[in-house]
């Protein structure tokens, strides 16, 4: 009788156990499976993803309240790069205006350290101050951040992201300029690697919906 | 109303002969949804679009566009050119006879450089477009918003 009993109870024990490892062995088989995804890309999307991240060489920029941005600054969470400048009527205000909206459809929950970041990064430094960056990009969304710096700083970015500009000549009589730019946004992951390329024609919720994908697939 | 058949024709002969021409003077183009697109007040310049349609028998080029309440105005094209999207001013915007241009967010705009004041959405500006053959015609134009569904080069799934 009571070995019955005992043998009854051994049973619960090993049940649950059993159990216990089973579940155990899913959540890090999830684990595992979502560190080494790096090499695969996720299915359905309307983003150039590389399947192995790129990491990112120095260089030293300065935000909108003159803070450094470098490469460091990219490090542990993710973030998106749109290159342009002020000075723009059509192209830029586009992207932002679509990010605007994305951004409201991507969850930024104050606890998630490593929710997304946008910066908009002005190849135009010579027109570009920091404090029409700040004004410039906040009527967007107040979480963005303008970037700029030096030239050469902003060609150590640019180059090793495939994002292309070039001034055109100054108008005799305005005294105004053009910028031909590159017009896709940038994702860079949490480690401070390009991950991602979203090119033109943007839509929001592809953006918003892409990102949390990838961000889902890869893992922060 | 009171007016004898006898002054009738005349009348609205009369009102043929006074409002024809202004017509011509004033309504060379046919111009729809003129709108400049709201911007940070800080912006250095804004994007103005609008649809415009030559009913004429003849083609309208349009060479030059002023506007007193900015330093100058551009007409621009877009093209995406070697990886880069390329913004050029262009001489002359040519309607064809019978035909249309569309001005839009991507594609064709104004670019209206240095407002001499902030303008917020709902705010109104004129706009004056100049033809090569030495006519005029003054448009205007309502500062909106931006929506994110204007670039219509988007493909729709």
């Amino acid at each position: 009788m009571q070995n019955r009993t005992k043998s009854k109870y051994t049973n619960a024990i090993l049940l649950t156990v059993a159990l216990l490892s089973l579940g155990l062995g899913y959540w890090f088989s999830q684990q595992f499976q979502t560190q080494s995804r790096d090499g695969a890309i996720p299915e359905g999307l309307e983003a150039t993803v590389l399947d192995k991240a790129r990491p990112l060489s120095e260089f030293t920029l300065h935000d909108h309240d003159n803070k450094p941005f470098s490469d460091q600054t990219l490090k542990g969470h993710w973030s998106f790069l749109f290159f342009g400048y002020t000075h723009c009527p059509d192209v830029c205000p586009i992207a932002l205006k679509v990010m605007q909206d994305a951004w409201k459809q991507i969850p930024h929950d104050p606890a998630d350290q490593a929710a997304p970041r946008m910066f908009f990064v002005s190849v135009d430094p010579d027109r570009d101050t920091s404090e029409l960056l700040k004004q410039y990009v906040r009527y967007f969304d107040s979480a963005f951040i303008g970037v700029t710096g030096k030239a050469n700083e902003i060609d150590k970015l640019t180059g090793q992201l495939g994002i292309l500009y070039g001034f055109e000549d100054k108008d005799p009589e305005t005294g105004n300029y053009n910028v031909n730019h590159s017009a896709q946004f940038v994702l860079i992951d949490p480690q401070g690697r390009l991950r991602a390329v979203i090119s033109p024609p943007h839509d929001p919720a592809t953006i918003a919906s892409n990102f949390q994908t990838i961000r889902k697939y890869y893992g922060d | 109303m009171l007016i004898s058949r006898r002054y009738l024709q005349p009348l609205v002969a009369l009102c043929f002969l006074l409002f024809v021409p202004v017509l011509q003077a004033d309504e060379i183009l046919d111009i729809d949804d003129a709108w400049v697109a709201e911007a940070p007040p800080v912006a250095p310049v804004m994007g103005g679009y609008m649809k415009i349609e030559n009913e004429t028998n003849k083609p309208i080029s349009i060479t030059r566009a002023s506007c007193p309440e900015f330093d100058a105005v551009e007409i621009h094209e877009m093209s995406m050119s070697g990886g880069m999207m390329k913004m050029r001013e262009i001489e002359k915007l040519d309607i064809p006879a019978g035909g249309k241009v569309e001005l839009k967010p991507g594609g064709y705009h104004l670019m209206l450089i240095k407002p001499k004041k902030p303008f917020k959405k709902g705010d109104t500006l004129t706009v004056t477009l100049h033809t090569a053959d030495g006519q005029s015609q003054a448009v205007k134009m309502e500062v909106k918003e931006r929506k994110a569904s204007d670039d219509h080069q988007h493909h729709h799934h």
